[in-house]
């Protein structure tokens, strides 16, 4: 797999976001629900889900090319975050 | 006119160098981005990555529309990646010389941040080849280094 085509995705109640190796977004979703959050909260669910997809990105490029290589590049994250229960109830604020 | 470097000379460039990459990590590390839309709906924050580390949306963002909205968020984080690899290269330029910062500047796309009016010193601080003799990467193009003498 080449390193641009590595990408993270993660979701979470109506907001899905896809970003490549280091976090660049490649799309954000939003859905009609999400919208009623209000936007701070919305905006504060787009950085959080976007951390777990980027996570996801780098811990990928981690398994392809190696510690050494990644974090050589700066490309280091959070274990923690590519875990798929990412459960926090948004609704409640 | 002696041109050899004298071991002084070289062990000061080599102190200089390390002065200069000692902390190079963490100063990219630390590089952010920022952008926003014209009506300051949307602002966005990321780091040389792209990686989104700040959103700011006002409610009126709301009347982009959840496409919209999206969209705009992805648009907005790739102008301010930009704005953050640049400052990224700026830093690079500091330990590897300005030609080498216009080089990646361009490879990375961003050949228009490039002021054609700037000053140009084609090697890295530290080497300075009006002091004694180094091998230039320009070869015949490089104007600086015209007159010294390859002694290795």
């Amino acid at each position: 797999m080449e390193f641009g085509t590595i990408v993270g995705k993660a979701s979470v109640d109506g907001v899905t976001v896809e970003v490549g190796v280091g976090g660049r977004p490649r799309s954000v979703e939003v859905s009609p629900r999400a919208m009623r959050y209000g936007a701070a909260q919305l905006a504060r669910m787009v950085v959080a889900v976007a951390a777990h997809a980027t996570a996801k990105a780098n811990h990928r490029a981690h398994q392809l090319y190696g510690d050494r290589v990644i974090d050589g590049l700066g490309l280091t994250y959070d274990p923690a975050l590519i875990e798929d229960d990412f459960d926090q109830d948004w609704t409640r604020g | 006119m002696n041109q050899r470097r004298t071991t002084d000379r070289l062990v000061a460039d080599v102190d200089e160098r390390l002065r200069l990459t000692e902390r190079l990590p963490q100063r990219l590390a630390g590089i952010q981005g920022w952008a926003h839309d014209g009506d300051d709906n949307v602002a966005v924050t990321v780091d040389v990555h792209g990686a989104l580390r700040d959103l700011r949306l006002a409610e009126s963002a709301l009347a982009l529309g959840p496409e919209g909205l999206g969209r705009q968020i992805v648009e907005l984080a790739h102008q301010a990646q930009q704005t953050a690899l640049a400052e990224g290269v700026n830093v690079l330029g500091d330990v590897l010389g300005d030609a080498a910062a216009l080089d990646m500047l361009r490879s990375a796309g961003l050949a228009d941040r490039i002021d054609p009016d700037a000053e140009v010193v084609p090697y890295p601080p530290g080497v300075d080849p009006k002091r004694a003799p180094v091998a230039c990467h320009r070869l015949s193009s490089c104007g600086s280094c015209a007159e010294n003498t390859v002694t290795s």
